[in-house]
């Protein structure tokens, strides 16, 4: 009944159809022949674009120009007539005509009673890049039909992407010397590849050539064939580059696989070295997506960078603000490129050592002798704790240490436990692992960790031993169960871009059970220590074949500086099931407790599905971002940085994709009432210090003062010039370089405080510190900062202090940068005053107050300071700076 | 009897309202004649106060509270806790004032006990006890619904998340398992009880050291207000230009600004409105002639633990109480350690040591100002942990478990007693869900109710404040057993 219904109402309407198409009420139909004629068919295009990516589908048109009924049309594919072009295979796409979504077959069909079809071509988004390729349809002759002529056929383009900006592909280089070439010579390369990888622009600045320069060209790697000549000199802007096959290739899309791969380079010809001087990879930054061009200003730069350098370092310094803004365009169009040589640069530069940096210290706060008994040296945990200060704060390899605070802030241990407060050098040594694992992978850097014994005493896997029933004991589950909840893939599964997925009762899915964690406790018996030393006084390093031996730490502390190894009789080698990721469950076979190397493969085996279970990368990516950007970010945002993480942690690519993210560099965020973070405590100081030059007078190094003692360490070359020792003590600002209340860290990631943020489902995990107590405590610490002589690790330990003097040994702040910016302003007193609070806003808090002059901070600032005499003034505002609530966010 | 109390709300509510309407006239009176006439509208004897003490990390309660004697009871802890059980002579033995209900296997029906001991650590605990001062609730732990051994073993009943975990039993117990964390009961009870908290200036959700979810509240108009261990911090050298710059700039911080901007500002204001009250608190205190100090050294507890500070703390805050502050305050503290994977029996030693030391001083002082009967305390874990060790040595120690030993203390407890169920300890059946993870026999949200009904919450009111309840049977029915308040 209901189809007759819907029958009627069809012919209804195609008979109303056709008496308006008549032309007029009262035309006559136009009388047909009584044989049916052959009718004309033709091809036209609707949509000639397909695009892999957002399934942009291509469409044309098959006609005919009569006859009712059905019609076979034969048809012949082809691609581009030029070879050097793309032409696409039948693995390409689909054919389906719009109407039923029928797929088509070797010939077309017109159903009767149509009059066209429409096909529609949809392109099968694979992973590799390609070339726009041509799809060419061309109707063949059938006594059926006639063809139109010049409609016969229509050509499509697959592409991989449409030409959005957002759409780039970004390849960056740096300019350094060619092989064999002796030279200061440098620059930054960028080519924006657009969408359908059809061509791109190339831009290039470089400086400092020993010789003029002669030529520049394009080259194969590693053959060094030329493959273009740029036919011009010096700096290249937005130079376009078409990927025309040159050297030895004959098609675009074998240009475009090489461009991937990496194996070309520019390189710039000088009369000294006619076969080039310096040169640069191109080389595929996946993370970075290019700039959708705003009109930045002069400004807007500033401001960019000041954000960048408080988000990479322990605090924006005047010089290191220099060092970027003189190579980044007014414009700020090249920042990504020189922003991304930075975070090279930093990776390059030697790692400074929290060990050390300990024993050096140790040495001079106590007898001579470091064999010598405890109780005449100053505590080691203390010295391992202030050494954090003058890697902080002189650091030259400020990106790795700020990383490895973050590492820190994930894979949690704490000198709260008395074990690692007596280890300290193991403490350090576990800082320093870190940190040499900060731009590799994180499945090294959760195997380092799990190994290390300092994480062992403090998560208790350190002698963890197989279960014995017969006795009731079972292994300790506690390493096993926040290595999964905590250092990888959370309690929940998440989407790559961070979403939890809801399973069929629309709760969160769980990642493991108990089951599985009984389980994981069982791959983590039998570690112990591997070293150990013979007793103070002789310091040799020793291999351990016990596994009970204790946790005794003397001087050198071997036991807890090297990794743990497996005792084979206390390891449990059963099979094993543990966590399961999209279905596919982990299970380790039995092992073979008469092979060596068989635990320490079952471990490597479980980090391995550890780091690459599918919401790890989510998990830690999040946990990334929200220590060095914001607190909230976008769902595109984690999904970036996931994909930049991997299956291995490629931490490399995580640090970049985090901080040269879109969403980290829009400068729109300046207005924004939810992006960015609260300061930590231990970051809002080390940024106010390494601004105000901080220091003791005990130089890190050799004193070049005859009257002085230095610390004469041997690294103090690893550091700024001027770094001094900074004995700062236990400052009350709530939080300590590996000390956190727990491994639950000293805030949640999704803490967040009742009030406007949790009714916008906001969290802020820096604000779970700022309780009332603690807030009027930070207030006091600058407060006594700034009395510039309390500042040094309390009196009890003076006793120790036999090199130095205790005047030496006072941490100060330097007033002279405000003092020379207050004589040298020209004006007022107001001008001078607003020159000190610029400053200080600038460098702390990327302008936040200038931007925002309606903010009645910055003007009371400015006349109470105006109003103060002598180091008033400078105590007014950075007390101000540091309590203000406009300068407690990084934007 | 609550008809008399209703109608006191009511009474103070107006009285609030008056007071409101009228603040200039009081001010215009003087201070005398406000503390004059509030003192003829309160009742000097309605304060009530909870002192939540968290013990975190998953006390190993089982050491706690021991079985004794020559029974089953007592083989079942010898045979299982291996190398980390306690040898009957070290332990201080309990007085019961009646039997303790013990599981049987089945649901329903229990059998009794008699011989329990506190740790050999914990004397004072154990005096506490014998006075009646002290109860233990058995067995307490996060539930949904009443669940046994095959119910767990076949998950046919909706288990609380994430079991185990310290993070989401902390917050299930300072909430409710039953749904995700959006409250603490202790805030949202603190919201239910506002027309006995009048005070405008200092929020009756005190925590001492940090912020915890127990005080989170629903609507978050009322905040909870964090003192440091030693009291209210005040601000060194906060006057002149220094303090006009920084109240011009926490002014100008308004609803368009970034919303952690305005999260500190609003910190920022309530330290400085609490604190003169605060600093009033403690001045009318140590008035009183308490040695707080003294008092706690006395019973063993060193100066130097964060406990005795934040202890002494709160009952500072008790005593210098005026009658127009908040009657039913909520004070939060938590004791850090409990850990213990390893060491336990040296750690866990230390810690009940501090325990006992925290407990018998804070006591005392409240007996010496007169408050012991206005101060419910509770005391209370994440969860227990294993029964079975994760060794064979005195290095050993146990992991993550379920149900534990809950404590109450004060005037007002029936003390000298174990209310709830305790478990029969046998492995591999009845409450085991494996290496004697006990399943709860008392769910923590019947317990909670018990004393937030003691508060001043109507039972009528208690389901909503814990979905839950209504899946057991209730607190206040005899079956529970939960009947610890005289």
């Amino acid at each position: 009944m209901y189809r007759l219904n819907q029958l009627f109402g069809l012919l209804l309407s195609t008979s109303l159809l056709i008496s308006c198409g008549g032309g007029g009420g009262g035309a006559a139909e136009p009388i047909t022949p009584p044989s049916p004629p052959t009718p004309a068919v033709s091809l036209s295009i609707i949509t000639q674009q397909a695009y892999e990516l957002g399934n942009q589908v291509a469409k044309f048109k098959l006609e005919r120009s009569r006859s009712t009924t059905q019609l076979r049309v034969n048809y012949s594919i082809s691609g581009d007539s030029d070879i050097t072009k793309g032409s696409a295979s039948s693995d390409d796409y689909q054919l389906t005509y719009s109407d039923d979504n029928s797929t088509i077959g070797d010939s077309f069909e017109i159903k009767a009673n149509q009059t066209y079809r429409i096909v529609e071509v949809t392109p099968i988004n694979d992973d590799r890049h390609e070339v726009p390729e041509t799809l060419r349809f061309t109707l063949s002759a059938d006594s059926a039909y006639s063809i139109v002529s010049s409609q016969e056929s229509v050509s499509l383009i697959i592409s991989d992407a449409d030409n959005s900006v957002a759409n780039g592909k970004v390849f960056i280089g740096s300019f350094a010397a060619q092989a064999g070439a002796n030279t200061i010579g440098s620059g930054q390369l960028s080519f924006i590849l657009q969408g359908d990888n059809d061509n791109g622009l190339l831009s290039y600045s470089f400086s400092n050539l020993g010789s003029p320069q002669t030529d520049q060209h394009i080259h194969l790697s590693p053959s060094g064939t030329m493959i273009k000549d740029i036919e011009s000199m010096g700096n290249l802007p937005n130079f376009e580059w078409d990927l025309a096959p040159g050297g030895i290739f004959r098609t675009e899309q074998e240009m475009l696989e090489t461009l991937f791969d990496g194996n070309f380079y520019v390189n710039i010809h000088s009369a000294n070295y006619p076969s080039g001087e310096i040169s640069a990879a191109l080389s595929y930054q996946a993370a970075i997506i290019p700039e959708i061009p705003t009109e930045l200003t002069e400004q807007d730069v500033d401001q960019d960078i000041l954000r960048f350098l408080n988000q990479a370092t322990f605090g924006a310094t005047p010089e290191q603000y220099q060092q970027l803004r003189e190579q980044i365009t007014a414009d700020g169009d090249n920042r990504m490129e020189v922003y991304n040589a930075w975070i090279d640069q930093q990776i390059g530069n030697p790692q400074t050592n929290l060990m050390g940096l300990t024993d050096a210290t140790l040495e001079k706060f106590g007898v001579d002798d470091i064999t010598t008994q405890k109780d005449q040296q100053e505590r080691g945990d203390n010295i391992r704790s202030d050494s954090f200060w003058p890697m902080a704060l002189y650091g030259r390899d400020q990106l790795r240490q700020r990383m490895t605070f973050a590492l820190s802030e994930i894979l949690v241990v704490s000198s709260e436990n008395a074990d690692i407060r007596n280890a300290y050098r193991g403490a350090a040594n576990y800082w320093d692992m870190l940190a040499n694992n900060a731009f590799g992978s994180y499945r090294q850097t959760l195997e380092d960790v799990t190994r290390h014994p300092i994480m062992g005493a403090y998560l208790s896997h350190l002698r963890n031993r197989k279960a014995d029933p017969e006795s009731g004991y079972y292994p300790d589950e506690n390493y096993a169960r926040e290595v999964m909840q905590l250092f990888t893939f959370g309690l929940v599964q998440r989407r790559q871009n961070g979403s939890v997925i809801l399973g069929d009762n629309n709760l969160p899915i769980q990642t493991y059970d108990n089951a599985v964690i009984k389980d994981m406790a069982r791959v983590l018996t039998g570690l112990a220590f591997s070293h150990f030393a013979y007793k103070i006084g002789n310091g040799e390093k020793i291999a351990n074949n016990s596994f009970v031996r204790g946790d005794f730490a003397n001087a050198y502390q071997y036991r807890w500086t090297e990794p743990m190894k497996f005792f084979p009789d206390y390891h449990d080698y059963g099979e094993k099931q543990l966590f399961s990721d999209n279905g596919n469950r982990l299970t380790i076979a039995a092992g073979n407790p008469s092979d060596p190397g068989s635990a320490d493969s079952e471990l490597s085996t479980v980090i391995q599905g550890l780091v690459a279970h599918s919401s790890t990368a989510p998990n830690i990516a999040l946990k990334l971002i929200q220590r060095f950007v914001t607190s909230n970010p976008s769902p595109t945002y984690i999904e970036r940085v996931a994909n930049a993480f991997g299956v291995e942690g490629d931490l490399n690519a995580t640090i970049k994709a985090i901080l040269l993210d879109p969403e980290a560099r829009n400068p729109a965020v300046a207005g924004s009432l939810t992006f960015g973070k609260v300061k930590e405590p231990v970051l809002k100081l080390t940024a106010l210090l390494r601004l105000l030059q901080a220091g003791s007078s005990i130089p890190l190094g050799r004193s070049t003062d005859e009257a002085i003692n230095g610390l004469d360490y041997a690294q103090a070359d690893r550091f700024d010039d001027g770094a001094t020792l900074m004995r700062a003590g236990t400052l009350p600002i709530g939080q300590y370089p590996l000390r956190a209340p727990s491994v639950f860290n000293f805030f949640s990631p999704d803490f967040t405080p009742s009030g406007v943020l949790s009714r916008n489902s906001l969290v802020s995990p820096e604000l779970q510190l700022i309780t009332e107590s603690q807030l009027f405590n930070n207030f006091n610490t600058l407060h006594a900062l700034l009395l510039n002589d309390q500042f040094y690790r309390s009196n009890q330990f003076v006793k120790f202090n036999i090199h130095f003097s205790l005047d030496q040994l006072k941490i100060r702040i330097d007033f002279s940068r405000l003092e020379d910016l207050w004589d040298t302003t020209e004006g007022s007193e107001e001008a001078k005053a607003a020159a000190v609070v610029d400053y200080l806003d600038f460098y702390l808090n990327a302008g936040q107050l200038a931007a925002a002059p309606a903010n009645l901070t910055r003007a009371a600032m400015i006349s109470n300071i105006a109003g103060a005499t002598g180091q008033d003034r400078f105590d007014l505002a950075i007390y101000a700076a540091g309590n203000a609530p406009g300068f407690q966010l990084q934007k | 009897m609550s008809n008399a109390r209703v109608s006191r709300r009511r009474f103070l509510k107006n009285s609030a309202q008056l007071s409101l309407a009228t603040a200039a006239a009081v001010n215009s009176m003087g201070m005398l004649g406000l503390l004059g006439a509030s003192q003829s509208l309160a009742d000097a004897g309605d304060h009530k106060a909870l002192v939540y003490i968290m013990l975190v990390g998953g006390n190993d309660s089982y050491n706690m509270l021991v079985p004794t004697g020559d029974n089953q009871l007592r083989r079942n802890y010898e045979n299982h806790r291996g190398a980390v059980g306690l040898p009957e002579a070290d332990l201080h033995s309990l007085q019961l004032t009646s039997p303790a209900a013990v599981y049987t296997g089945n649901n329903t029906a229990t059998s009794t006990a008699t011989e329990f001991a506190m740790h050999p650590a914990c004397p004072s605990m154990a005096e506490l006890f014998n006075n009646r001062e002290l109860a233990v609730i058995c067995n307490t732990g996060n539930l949904l619904e009443p669940t046994n051994k095959a119910q767990f073993d076949n998950t046919s009943v909706e288990l609380p998340p994430q079991l185990f975990s310290h993070s989401d039993q902390q917050r299930q117990l300072q909430s409710e398992p039953s749904n995700p964390f959006r409250y603490g009961w202790g805030g949202r009870m603190a919201e239910l009880l506002s027309d006995y908290n009048l005070d405008n200036n200092v929020s009756p959700l005190i925590a001492v050291g940090g912020l915890n979810s127990f005080q989170v509240t629903q609507e978050g108009l009322i905040n909870s207000y964090t003192l440091g261990n030693n009291g209210a911090v005040s601000l060194n050298a906060f006057f002149g230009a220094r303090k006009q710059i920084l109240e011009t700039a926490m002014q100008s911080v308004d609803s368009a600004a970034h919303l952690m901007t305005q999260k500190y500002r609003s910190t920022y204001d309530a330290a400085v409105k609490a604190q003169s009250i605060v600093q009033g608190a403690f001045t009318q205190a140590e008035s009183l002639g308490v040695d707080y100090d003294g008092i706690f050294a006395a019973a063993g507890a060193e100066a130097s633990k964060i406990s005795t500070m934040r202890l002494i703390t709160i009952a500072k805050m008790i005593a210098g109480r005026s009658l127009t502050t908040n009657q039913r305050p909520v004070y939060f503290l938590e004791i850090s350690g409990f850990d213990n994977h390893q060491k336990l029996l040296s750690d866990h030693h230390n810690l009940m040591a501090e325990l006992n030391a925290a407990l018998k001083g804070f006591r005392d002082v409240l007996v010496a100002q007169g408050d012991f009967d206005k101060v419910l305390t509770f005391v209370g874990s994440e969860f227990g942990r294993t029964f079975t060790p994760n060794g064979d040595d005195q290095e050993s120690g146990t992991d993550h478990g379920w149900g534990g030993h809950s404590m109450v203390m004060g005037g007002m407890i029936d003390g000298g007693q174990l209310f709830g169920t305790h478990p029969d300890l046998e492995l591999d059946q009845g409450l085991d869900s494996g290496r004697g993870r006990w399943i709860p026999t008392t769910t923590n949200s019947q317990c909670s109710a018990v004393i937030a009904h003691w508060m001043g919450v109507p039972q009528t009111e208690l389901n909503g404040l814990f979905p839950s309840l209504d899946n057991f049977d209730s607190p206040f029915d005899a079956i529970s057993n939960l009947d610890f308040i005289t």
